[in-house]
C-alpha cells in the first residue's frame, strides 16, 4: 500500500518526533519490565495478562506497551474517570490510586486492577502512570475472581471505583491496605502485586521526567500531540482505501453461567470517507450472569480486531482510535449497568466482539481494490478462553489457587499467506505464555497425563485454521480441589474465510472414578486411549463448585482457528506433511482435502479423481462446467469484484452483479456440530432451543466452496 | 618464549591475535565454509609477522583460544543434523506448541510457527514418568528403551536428544537411555537433558538438548578436522573454545555440549573490554560493538560482567546461562527508510554485506547509516578501512535523496544528520537499559567503543546516554580476538534442587559438596595448576510464590546453620539491587531453586608493553569540512593521521587510523593511553 505523504507543519523536526515516540515506548515496555521481575503472579509473569501505559492530563494515550491489547480501552476509561471522581481534590508526587471495578473504573473484569499514579514536573500535574494486572484473588464468592454462579456484581469481587488511595507521597494508605486484604484470599500476593504495580509506575514517572527534562515541557507536549495527528493520518489513510458501506455481522455468547442459552452481539458497521462507526445496536440486553462485557472492555475488544488489520506496524497511540466510533446501547449485554455480573464478560462477549469486528473487516477488505487491504482478510480466531481455576489444601496442609494459563491455548485464525499460529492465544493477548507442565507440577499438587494438540480443533481450508491445545490432569498431592471451568467457544465456532471451514470447539469433562492409579501401578503412561472411567461428567459451558477427587481426571481441549480459502485448494504437499505429522488423520485427508496418502507421500493421479469427486459431490452429482486450475493459490475461492459484478478468482466463474454474490450461490445448511463431525472437527451439539448451523456456498459452475459461515437459527428447533 | 594466540572466526574474516614476549602481532584472513582453511590461513600470517617457522611457531604456542562461529551459522541458516528426540508419553508436541509462540508481533501475517529443530515423526514418545518429587510413578524398561531407539533410528536419526519430564529430579531414565546408546549404538552422537542443563522448565530444557544433540555432528566434524591439522603442524597446547558463558573450556568439554559456544564471538569482545577497564582502572565499564546489523552492548561492573539466565538462541529461549549481552538492530547497516506515517525510522532491516550499504558500489540502492556518515563528511571516502574499500558518495547521496530528502522534503545532509541521530538515539537507549534500568548512574562508565565504525558514534552515544568517558582501542578491528584470548577457563555445575531456610545446612551443603567434586575433577582435567584454581558457590534464588529467580553467591566453604541469616540477607540486597530498595517481599518465604558452581581458571595475562608502530609514527594534520551531526552546523574539523605522535587534540576532529576512523565532537578532548589506545573525555552537558 503506497501512502499519502503527510506533510509535517513548519518548525517540527521529524527526527525528534521519532526520538521521542521511540523514548515513550521504550518507558512503557520498561514499566512492564519492572513489574514482571518484581511479581510472584503467574498470571504476570508467564501469562502477561497486564499492561502499562502512559497518559496525558486528560487521560489521552501517549504510549502503551502490548501485552494484552483490550486493556487498551480499560486504561483509558480507569484514567478518565478517575480524573472526573477526583476533581477538585488535592494530589501530590508519589500518590497512587487503586480501582478494579468495570462499571464505574472501565476494568475489562475485577481482577484486572489498576494503580494509576499522577506524575507531576515541579507543581504542575502532566501526566498519569497507569499499570494494570490480573490479580490472583480479589475476593468475592469464588477464588479467582471469574465467578459463573453470580446473579449481580455485588457477589462477584471486592468492587474498587474510582479515587480509591492506595499510596499518599509515597507511602501506604494503612488503613484502605486492612479493608483491601481482609476481602481477598491470599492477600500476600495481593499486596505483593500491588507494590510490583506501584514500582511500575514510578519506574514510568522516573524516566519520563528525565526525558522531559531532555527536550523540555513545551516541546515534548507539542511533539507527542503531533503524533497523535499522524498516528490518526495513516489509520485513516488506510481506512479510505475501503470501499464505502454497510456491513452487519452477528456473534454469539453462549451460557451466561447459569443457563444454557446464546445472546448476541450485533454489529453494524458503516464506513464512510475516513471513519468507521461500530453500531452495536441490536445486541442482547445484559443478563444476570457473568458475561455482560463492560464499556472499556468493548473499546478494548473493537481495538483487538482492529489494530492488527489496520494499524499493525503504527506505534501505539491516542491517534490509532480516533478514526472508529463505537456506538452501544447502556443496558445491553455490551454496555450493561449495575447490578449486571460482569467477572467474564471481557473473555466471552469481548472476544465475540472482536470476531464480529474480524468479520465485518473482512466483509468490507474483501471489496477493496487494494491488494495491501484485501490481504488483511483472514479466518476467525478460536476466542474465547478457555478456563480452569482449581482451589484446595494440599496434603501438606497449604491452601493454593491454581488459575490455569493452559487456557491460552487456541489457535489463530488462518492467514492469506499461511496456517493460523497453533495454540496463538485470543487476539488480544501479544506476549501469550503457556506455563511449562513442570511449573505448574512443581507449584500446584496435580500431574498432567497428556498435553497435546488436538487434532479435532483446527478449521480445515487451502491454510489451516492454528490447532488448539487438549491437555489433562489428576490430582496428585490432593484430595480434593474446588472446580470453576468455562469454555464458551463451544458451540458456535469460529468462522473460516473464503471457503475455509469454521474451527472446533473448547470443552471440558470429569472422568470420574478412573484407573489411572491401576495402569500407574501396572507400569503403563495413562493416555487418551487407555484410561478408562466409571463415568465421563460433560460438564456444563461455564460452570463454578465441581469437585473433582483424587482418582478423577479433568480432561479439557481448546479451540482451534477458521480456515483461509476451499480445503480442495490446499497444496497436496503440505495435506501429505499434515498426515504425517499426525496434524490431520488420512480419513479428513481424503475427505475435506481430497488428497490420498500413502505411506506419507501423495497419490497424485487418486487425488485428482478424488478432488473432481468431491466437486460433483458438492455440486449434487453434476459435473462442473468450468476447471478450477490444481494450482490457484490459497485466497482465490473468495468471491471478487470486478466492473462487471462478482466472480471465482480460482476458475473465472461469475457470481453476479448484485450486491451479494450469496444469492447467486449453491446453498447448503447443515447443523454445524454433525457437519464439522464429518471433517474431523469436534463441537458441542446444542440439545435445545436456538440450533448452530453451517450455511455452505459453492460456484454452481466449478463447485468451488466460497464460504461456509456458522449461523445461529432465530427460530428454535 | 611464551607465545599466546587468541583468534575469532567472523562471517567475513578470521581475525588472529599473537602475543609474543609482550609484542602484539594482528594477523587476517577470509573466513572460510569449512573453519579451519581460514583459521590457518591467519594462523600463516602471524607466524610470518612473527618471523618463525611453522615448526618454531606452533610449538611455541602455550594458550591457543577459538572464538567460532560454527554453532551460530548452523543455528541461523538451520542446517543441523537429522536428530532424534525421545520424550515422556503424552508431551510429543512440546516443542511445537512452544508455550505459544505469539511474542509481541502485532501482524497477523507475521505469526508463524517457530522453526522445527526437530522433524515431528522423529520425536518418539517413551512409556515413563517421574513426578515433582523425583519419585518414579512409571518405570522405564529395557524393552521399552529398546523399542524407542529402534524407532528413532528407523525415522533416520542421525543423532539424538533426550528430555524427559523432571528429569533433573531423578536422572535414572534418561540415564538408562544413554548407557543403553552407549553399549548398543556407539557411534550414534547424543545429548542428555539432565547432564546438559538439569534445571526445571521443560520447553527451554527439550530447546537447549535438541539444539545440541542437532549441532554435535557438525561441530564434531569441523573440530576433528582443526585438531588433526594443528596437531600435524606441531601444535602441543590444548586448544580452547570460548563459551557463550564467558569463560572458555577445551576442544574436548566443548564437544561434549558444542551448543554452549553459540553466539561465543561478541563474549571476546566483553572480555576484552574488562581487560582493557583494567589496565585503565576503571570500574565500571559498558560496552559497545558496532557491527554491520547490530550493536552488542553489556556492562561490566568491579572486573565482573553479569551473566544472564535462559538465553535466547535463535529466536528461541533455552536454558543457558550467557553473558548479558543487549542487542539491538542498529549497526553500519541498518536500512534507513520512511515509514507510513512520512516519517524517517532507521532498521531493523540491514543491507548486509551484499549488497551492502549504497556507497559500496556494490548494487545497493537504500541508504544505510554507513552513507549518512560518508556524507556528513565523517569518513573519508579514500581511508575506508585502511583504505582497503573504496567507498563512493555519489551513490550514497542519490541513496538518501531518493529514499529519505525527497519523500519528507529535507535535503541530503538533512536526511544524513536524521539517520545518525535516530540510530545514535536507538544505540543510546540499549546503553541506558544496561545501566539507568539496573539503578546504576551512567555517568558513573567509560564506554569502551569497538568493530566496524564504532568510532564515528561512540562519543554521541555517549553523550545521549549520560556517559562522559569513552575509549576506542587501537585494535577495534581484533579487539574481540584479542578479548578472547585473555578469558579465562570457566566450568559450570548446576542442579535443580529446592531448598528452603527450614531445611538443615548440610542438606544444601551436600548438594554443594557433590558440585564443587565434580568442578574439581575438571580442574585436573583441564591441567589448571593449583594457584589459579577458583570456586564460587552460587543459587538462584526467589520469594516463595515467584517465578523468576535472582543469583546469589554463597559464602566459600562449609554451609553450615549460622550462615543461613547472611544468605538470606544477601539475597533480599541482590534483589533489591536488581528491582529497587524496598522491592523485597520480606514476609514470604525464600527458595533456593538451582545449586550452582562456577570453577574458573584464572588467565596467566600477558601484557602488551610493545605497542606496534606508536614509535614509528608520523603525524599528519589536514583539514576537512563536516557536519557536526548532533548540532547539524557545518564546521571545519581537523584530521588528525599518526594521532600516536600527536598525543592530545580537541574536539571537534577525526582521527583516521588504518583500522577505524574516530570521531571527537566539539567541546570533547582526546588523548592516547598508555596502551596507545583513544580515551576521549566528554563536556559535562
Amino acid at each position: 500500500m503506497t501512502s499519502t505523504p503527510i506533510a509535517l507543519p513548519d518548525g517540527f523536526d521529524p527526527v525528534t518526533l521519532e526520538v521521542i515516540r521511540m523514548r515513550l515506548d521504550s518507558i512503557v515496555e520498561e514499566m512492564g519490565i519492572a513489574m514482571i521481575r518484581s511479581s510472584g503472579s503467574p498470571v504476570i509473569t508467564e501469562a502477561g495478562d497486564f499492561n502499562t501505559a502512559l497518559f496525558d492530563p486528560a487521560g489521552r494515550i501517549y504510549a502503551y506497551s502490548d501485552y494484552v491489547q483490550f486493556h487498551i480501552g480499560s486504561g483509558s476509561v480507569a484514567v478518565q474517570n478517575l480524573v472526573q471522581a477526583i476533581e477538585g481534590e488535592t494530589l501530590a508526587p508519589g500518590d497512587a490510586f487503586i480501582c478494579n471495578d468495570p462499571h464505574t473504573a472501565g476494568a475489562s473484569h475485577p481482577p484486572d486492577t489498576n494503580v494509576i499514579s499522577p506524575i507531576f514536573h515541579g507543581d504542575e500535574l502532566i501526566g498519569w502512570a497507569q499499570s494494570q494486572a490480573h490479580l490472583i484473588d480479589v475476593g468475592g464468592m469464588t477464588p479467582g475472581g471469574f465467578a459463573p454462579g453470580a446473579h449481580d456484581c455485588y457477589a462477584e469481587a471486592l468492587r474498587l471505583p474510582p479515587g480509591v488511595k492506595i499510596f499518599d507521597r509515597g507511602e501506604p494508605v494503612e488503613w484502605v491496605r486492612r479493608i483491601l486484604l481482609n476481602n481477598v484470599r491470599v492477600p500476600a500476593l495481593f499486596w505483593n502485586d500491588v507494590r510490583s504495580l506501584v514500582a511500575s509506575n514510578n519506574t514510568g514517572i522516573r524516566r519520563l521526567l528525565g526525558s522531559i527534562e531532555e527536550f523540555g515541557l513545551e516541546r515534548f507536549r507539542e511533539y507527542t500531540k503531533l503524533s497523535f495527528q499522524l498516528a490518526e493520518q495513516v489509520v485513516r489513510d488506510r481506512i479510505s482505501r475501503i470501499p464505502d458501506g454497510i456491513y452487519h455481522a452477528d456473534e454469539w455468547t453462549e451460557h451466561n453461567g447459569h443457563v444454557d442459552e446464546l445472546y448476541r452481539v450485533a454489529c453494524t458497521m458503516t464506513k464512510r470517507d475516513d471513519q468507521i462507526t461500530f453500531d452495536f445496536t441490536g445486541s442482547s440486553e445484559q443478563t444476570d450472569g457473568f458475561v455482560n462485557c463492560s464499556y472499556g472492555a468493548l473499546v478494548g475488544s473493537v481495538a483487538t480486531a482492529i489494530v492488527p488489520i489496520l494499524a499493525w506496524d503504527v506505534p501505539f497511540n491516542e491517534g490509532v482510535m480516533t478514526a472508529f466510533d463505537i456506538i452501544a446501547e447502556p443496558g445491553s449485554i455490551v454496555n450493561p449497568r449495575p447490578p449486571a455480573p460482569i467477572s467474564n464478560g471481557h473473555l466471552t462477549t469481548g472476544a465475540r466482539v472482536s470476531r464480529v469486528v474480524t468479520k465485518l473487516m473482512n466483509e468490507a477488505c474483501r471489496r477493496s481494490d487494494d491488494d495491501t487491504v484485501r490481504d488483511r482478510t483472514q479466518g476467525v480466531w478460536g476466542d474465547s478462553w478457555t478456563g480452569g481455576i482449581s482451589a484446595g489444601t494440599t496434603d501438606d496442609g497449604d491452601y493454593f489457587v491454581l488459575f490455569n494459563m493452559d487456557g491460552g491455548g487456541m489457535g489463530a485464525g488462518a492467514q492469506p499467506d499461511h496456517d493460523g499460529l497453533d495454540c496463538a492465544g485470543m487476539m488480544t493477548q501479544v506476549n501469550n505464555m503457556l506455563p511449562d507442565v513442570e511449573m505448574n507440577e512443581m507449584l500446584y499438587p496435580v500431574l498432567y497425563l497428556w498435553k497435546q494438540l488436538s487434532t479435532e480443533s483446527a478449521g480445515h481450508g487451502a491454510h489451516r485454521g492454528g490447532l488448539g491445545l487438549r491437555f489433562a490432569w489428576t490430582l496428585h498431592g490432593a484430595q480434593e480441589v474446588t472446580q470453576t471451568v468455562f469454555a464458551p467457544n463451544a458451540q458456535v465456532v469460529a468462522d473460516g474465510f473464503g471457503g475455509g471451514l469454521p474451527g472446533g470447539g473448547s470443552g471440558h469433562e470429569v472422568w470420574r472414578r478412573t484407573d489411572v492409579a491401576r495402569l500407574l501401578a501396572d507400569g503403563q503412561v495413562p493416555t487418551r486411549d487407555t484410561v478408562s472411567a466409571a463415568e465421563q461428567e460433560l460438564l456444563a459451558i461455564n460452570q463454578q463448585s465441581v469437585t473433582i477427587r483424587a482418582g478423577d481426571v479433568l480432561v479439557q481441549w481448546i479451540a482451534g482457528g477458521g480456515g483461509y480459502g476451499d480445503p480442495l485448494l490446499r497444496d497436496p504437499q503440505l495435506v501429505a506433511a499434515d498426515v504425517r505429522d499426525g496434524y490431520v488423520t488420512a480419513e479428513t485427508a481424503q475427505r475435506t482435502y481430497g488428497v490420498i496418502v500413502t505411506d506419507g507421500t501423495v497419490d497424485e493421479a487418486t487425488t485428482r479423481r478424488t478432488r473432481a469427486a468431491l466437486r460433483r459431490e458438492r455440486l449434487g452429482g453434476d459435473t462442473p462446467a468450468r476447471q478450477v486450475p490444481p494450482t490457484s493459490p490459497a485466497g482465490s475461492s473468495a468471491p471478487r469484484r470486478d466492473a462487471e459484478g462478482w466472480y471465482v478468482p480460482a476458475s473465472g466463474a461469475r457470481l453476479g452483479d448484485g450486491d451479494d454474490w450469496r444469492d447467486e450461490a449453491r446453498k447448503v445448511t447443515h447443523v454445524a456440530a454433525g457437519r464439522l463431525a464429518e471433517h474431523g472437527v469436534r463441537a458441542r451439539p446444542r440439545t435445545e432451543g436456538r440450533r448452530v448451523l453451517i450455511d455452505e456456498f459453492y460456484s454452481p459452475s466449478c463447485g468451488t466452496l466460497l464460504e461456509a459461515r456458522v449461523r445461529v437459527d432465530v427460530a428454535t428447533s | 618464549m611464551t607465545l599466546h594466540v587468541g583468534i575469532d572466526v567472523g562471517g567475513t574474516f578470521t581475525d588472529a591475535v599473537a602475543i609474543v614476549d609482550g609484542r602484539a602481532i594482528r594477523g587476517k584472513a577470509f573466513s572460510t565454509k569449512d573453519v579451519t582453511t581460514g583459521i590457518l590461513g591467519a594462523l600463516g600470517v602471524l607466524q610470518d609477522r612473527a618471523g618463525l617457522t611453522e615448526a618454531e611457531f606452533f610449538s611455541a604456542v602455550d594458550r591457543f583460544v577459538l572464538g567460532n562461529t560454527i554453532v551460530t551459522n548452523a543455528v541461523d541458516e538451520q542446517k543441523y543434523a537429522a536428530v532424534g528426540l525421545l520424550t515422556t508419553q503424552g508431551f510429543r508436541d512440546t516443542l511445537r506448541i512452544a508455550r505459544s509462540a505469539r511474542t509481541d508481533e502485532r501482524d497477523p501475517h507475521q505469526m508463524t510457527a517457530p522453526p522445527d529443530i526437530v522433524e515431528r515423526r522423529r520425536i518418539i514418545e517413551v512409556p515413563e514418568r517421574v513426578d515433582a518429587h523425583g519419585t518414579v510413578l512409571v518405570p522405564l524398561t529395557g524393552d521399552a528403551i529398546a523399542t524407542s531407539v529402534d524407532a528413532v533410528l528407523a525415522m533416520g536419526a542421525e543423532t539424538i536428544a533426550v528430555c524427559l519430564l523432571w528429569s533433573f529430579r531423578n536422572a535414572a531414565h534418561e540415564q538408562a537411555i544413554g548407557d543403553y546408546l552407549d553399549k548398543h549404538h556407539p557411534d550414534v552422537p547424543y545429548t542428555l537433558s539432565s547432564e546438559l542443563t538439569p534445571v526445571y522448565r521443560e520447553y527451554e530444557r527439550m530447546v537447549t538438548t535438541a539444539l545440541d544433540a542437532a549441532v554435535k555432528p557438525i561441530v564434531a566434524s569441523h573440530f576433528d578436522h582443526l585438531a588433526d591439522e594443528l596437531r600435524r603442524r606441531g601444535l602441543r597446547a590444548r586448544v580452547q573454545i570460548m563459551q557463550v558463558h564467558g569463560g572458555f573450556l577445551s576442544v574436548e568439554e566443548t564437544g561434549k555440549a558444542p551448543i554452549s559456544m553459540f553466539n561465543s564471538g561478541p563474549v571476546g569482545g566483553v572480555t576484552g573490554a574488562r581487560l582493557l577497564g583494567r589496565h585503565l582502572g576503571r570500574r565500571r565499564v559498558l560496552t559497545a560493538d558496532m557491527g554491520g546489523t547490530s550493536l552488542d552492548a553489556a556492562a561490566i561492573i568491579d572486573d565482573e560482567f553479569r551473566l544472564l539466565p535462559r538465553a535466547e538462541i535463535g529466536g528461541l529461549p533455552t536454558s543457558l546461562t550467557a553473558v548479558d549481552i543487549e542487542t539491538i538492530g542498529a549497526g553500519g547497516g541498518s536500512l534507513a527508510w520512511v515509514d507510513g506515517r512520512n516519517l524517517l525510522r532507521v532498521g531493523p532491516h540491514s543491507a548486509g554485506s551484499t549488497p551492502g550499504p549504497a556507497c559500496y558500489g556494490k548494487g545497493g540502492t537504500r541508504p544505510a547509516v554507513t552513507d549518512a556518515v560518508l556524507v556528513l563528511g565523517l569518513i573519508n571516502p579514500d581511508y575506508y578501512l585502511g583504505g582497503a574499500v573504496p567507498l563512493y558518495e555519489g551513490q550514497a547521496r542519490e541513496a538518501l535523496r531518493k529514499h529519505v530528502a525527497e519523500p519528507l522534503g529535507i535535503t541530503e545532509e538533512a536526511a544524513a544528520e536524521g539517520v545518525y541521530r535516530l540510530a545514535t538515539s536507538q544505540m543510546s537507549n540499549a546503553l541506558r537499559k544496561i545501566t539507568v534500568n539496573r539503578g546504576h548512574d551512567p555517568r558513573e562508565f567509560t564506554l569502551v567503543g569497538f568493530g566496524g565504525a564504532c568510532g564515528l558514534f561512540a562519543a554521541s552515544i555517549a553523550a545521549e546516554a549520560g556517559v562522559r568517558e569513552v575509549v576506542i582501542p587501537r585494535n577495534a578491528a581484533v579487539f574481540s580476538a584479542h578479548g578472547l584470548m585473555h578469558a579465562d577457563s570457566v566450568f559450570s555445575a548446576v542442579q535443580t534442587s529446592p531448598w528452603t531456610m527450614d531445611q538443615p545446612a548440610a542438606t544444601l551443603d551436600k548438594e554443594f559438596a557433590a558440585l564443587e567434586e565434580r568442578a574439581q575433577a575438571w580442574f585436573e582435567a583441564e591441567g589448571i595448576p593449583e594457584g589459579r584454581r577458583e570456586l564460587y558457590r552460587e543459587a538462584d534464588m526467589k520469594f516463595v510464590g515467584q517465578i523468576f529467580e535472582v543469583t546469589t553467591r554463597l559464602p566459600a566453604g562449609t554451609f553450615g546453620e549460622a550462615d543461613k541469616d547472611a544468605l538470606r540477607a544477601q539475597f533480599i540486597a541482590d534483589y533489591e539491587e536488581e528491582f529497587g530498595t524496598g522491592t523485597a517481599w520480606t514476609e514470604a518465604e525464600i527458595l533456593l531453586v538451582n545449586s550452582r558452581v562456577r570453577a574458573v581458571g584464572r588467565s596467566d595475562v600477558q601484557t602488551v608493553d610493545q605497542v606496534a608502530d606508536i614509535g614509528e609514527e608520523r603525524h599528519e594534520l589536514s583539514r576537512r569540512e563536516v557536519i557536526e551531526p548532533l548540532t547539524g552546523e557545518r564546521v571545519e574539523a581537523d584530521v588528525h593521521r599518526g594521532f600516536g605522535a600527536l598525543g592530545r587534540a580537541n574536539g571537534p576532529c577525526l582521527l583516521e587510523e588504518p583500522d577505524t576512523t574516530v570521531y571527537v565532537p566539539g567541546g570533547a578532548t582526546v588523548e592516547l593511553t598508555g596502551g596507545g589506545d583513544f580515551l576521549l573525555r566528554l563536556a559535562d552537558r
